[in-house]
């Protein structure tokens, strides 16, 4: 997971790959681009490790960030 | 703070002891020297024999030797017990200390208790509902209704709640699935998400559910119940969006999160930039900081990872580690730890200190009850304390919008107003203590 940091109108998972030269394959569509702070318009997305060294140190950009499984605490089983 | 204060054998002692009311008596003696300290009257003192050294010079308190013990009346000593306040603790024990010539010493006092591994539920969805005081809620018109109360879990089967005689509401409109889930909202296999449906229900009967079916998320590994955490971060990006869609001035929104990391290894090490599970900066830690910030209650289950031996078999934290971690320990979110329906602690919730905020959990809620037939035994686990405590915030919020009482005041009332288990005061088992619907509907009243 990384998270990107631009304005709202270069917010859409097309523009953002475009600004960051990634490529179809290396992006997860089906989790496109994710506001996760409205005020400070950062924008979460899924990438393909193969592609996590280019893009990593590139201004507005933050990550990788881990992507745990995660489980319900239901009751304990025996 | 509770303590124990040792006596030696003295004129001054024996004289009190041998009177009618021995721990008065010793009581009035050391008041003088420490004014801060108030000796229970109640507490007979208890005479304790003294260890003898076995040869000139050795240690009398060494364990792992023979040891001796001396009855004379002139070696044993005794201990009383008494209070000190908290803010006057260092100085109240050393005037003791220093001026009182028979004080041997003076002990903590630590509450003692069994924490229990029910294998039986304690008791059922009513007494829970006696213990939230759920009948004075709803006679105040505080019973979940105009609240969205998202269940962010493994789905809702809306059809097993009315077969239990609940009428649940559920905005099908407003719910979500990840990708890749075909499920309709309201109509997933009856499962966890399901528990914690009927359990928020028991304070909130007329809050409108959102289905919010993370946890079915497409699996890698065998496990039918389980999600990645970018999951998460997509769930609460649609949370995110509805609330501030809804007027500032409208907004009443819930969210119960009963699950988490079971282990560190999923994640990166503490200190990595890409943490998760102490990172502020984690974008899932980022977006519920900021649904809060919108005005959402963030309820998050402590997670099992407590004590043996009734620690969840699937916890992988090691001794020393924190196992309230990533969101369930953030500082914008209410963490629950579990108590049964006689308010025992349950002994696989998880201690604080949590990682991103060290006193968590907050408070405790019911857990361990039979309620919604989803399990054999019982709604378990924090996983349904977690929902329980959901349920009266959205009964709460029925009367007051987050513009009202914005979260964190609201989750300062529901601290303040817990009522208090173990010792005095704050804990790492249970919180603040367990939450206390009935005086926090009176504080709220009182600052609206």
């Amino acid at each position: 997971m990384l998270t990107v940091a631009c304005d709202p109108s270069r917010a859409s998972l097309e523009a953002i790959k475009a600004d960051l030269g990634l490529s179809d394959d290396e992006v997860d569509a089906s989790f496109g681009s994710v506001e996760i702070d409205p005020e400070e318009h950062r924008y979460a997305i899924l990438v393909e490790e193969s592609a996590i060294g280019r893009v990593g140190g590139k201004a507005g950009v933050k990550g990788p960030f881990a992507n745990p499984p995660i489980e319900p605490f239901g009751p304990p089983p025996d | 703070m509770r303590v124990l204060i040792q006596l030696r054998s003295s004129q001054r002692t024996r004289s009190a002891l041998a009177s009618a009311a021995p721990a008065a008596g010793l009581a009035e003696s050391l008041t003088p020297a420490a004014p801060g300290l108030i000796v229970d009257a109640t507490y007979e003192p208890v005479e304790i024999p003294a260890p003898q050294a076995p040869e000139p010079g050795a240690n009398p308190f060494a364990l792992n030797q023979p040891m001796e013990f001396s009855f004379a009346r002139s070696a044993v000593t005794h201990v009383v017990r008494g209070e000190i306040a908290d803010a006057t603790v260092s100085e109240t024990i050393s005037a003791l200390m220093v001026s009182d010539p028979d004080v041997v010493g003076v002990f903590s006092d630590p509450v003692i208790e069994s924490m229990v591994c029910p294998k039986q539920p304690v008791g059922n969805h009513k007494d829970v509902a006696k213990r939230l005081d759920v009948s004075y809620l709803e006679n105040r018109g505080m019973d979940g209704r105009n609240v969205k109360l998202a269940i962010v879990d493994s789905g809702i089967n809306k059809a097993h709640l009315e077969s239990l005689g609940r009428k649940p509401k559920l905005d099908t409109g407003k719910s979500w699935n990840p990708p890749k889930v075909t499920g309709k909202p309201g109509r997933h296999p009856v499962d966890h998400g399901t528990m914690c449906a009927f359990d928020a229900g028991i304070a909130a009967p007329k809050a409108t559910l959102l289905d919010y079916a993370l946890l079915l998320a497409p699996p890698s590994g065998p496990k039918v119940m389980s999600g990645y955490l970018s999951d998460g971060v997509l769930g609460y990006s649609k949370l995110l969006r509805l609330i501030r869609d809804t007027a500032p001035g409208r907004r009443r929104m819930v969210v119960s999160n009963s699950w988490g990391m079971f282990s560190p290894s999923w994640d990166f090490p503490p200190g990595h930039p890409g943490n998760y599970s102490d990172n502020p900066a984690h974008p899932f830690n980022v977006i519920v900081a900021s649904l809060e910030r919108q005005g959402a209650d963030i309820l998050f289950a402590a997670g099992n990872c407590g004590r043996s031996p009734c620690i969840d078999g699937r916890c992988d934290f090691k001794r020393n580690q924190r196992a309230i971690c990533g969101a369930n320990s953030h500082p914008k979110v209410l963490s629950v730890g579990g108590i049964d329906t006689k308010r025992r602690l349950i002994g696989y919730s998880s201690r604080g200190p949590g990682r991103l905020a060290a006193d968590k959990p907050d408070i405790s809620s019911y857990t361990e009850f039979a309620g919604s037939r989803v399990y054999p035994g019982s709604d378990g686990g924090t996983s349904a304390a977690c929902p329980v405590a959901a349920g009266v915030v959205a009964a709460v919020r029925s009367k007051y919008s987050a513009a009202k009482v914005p979260p964190a005041k609201l989750r300062g009332l529901i601290r303040k107003t817990a009522a208090d288990l173990g010792e005095p005061g704050y804990d790492h088992d249970r919180g603040w203590g367990a939450i206390n619907p009935r005086p926090l509907a009176e504080e709220l009243a009182k600052v609206n």
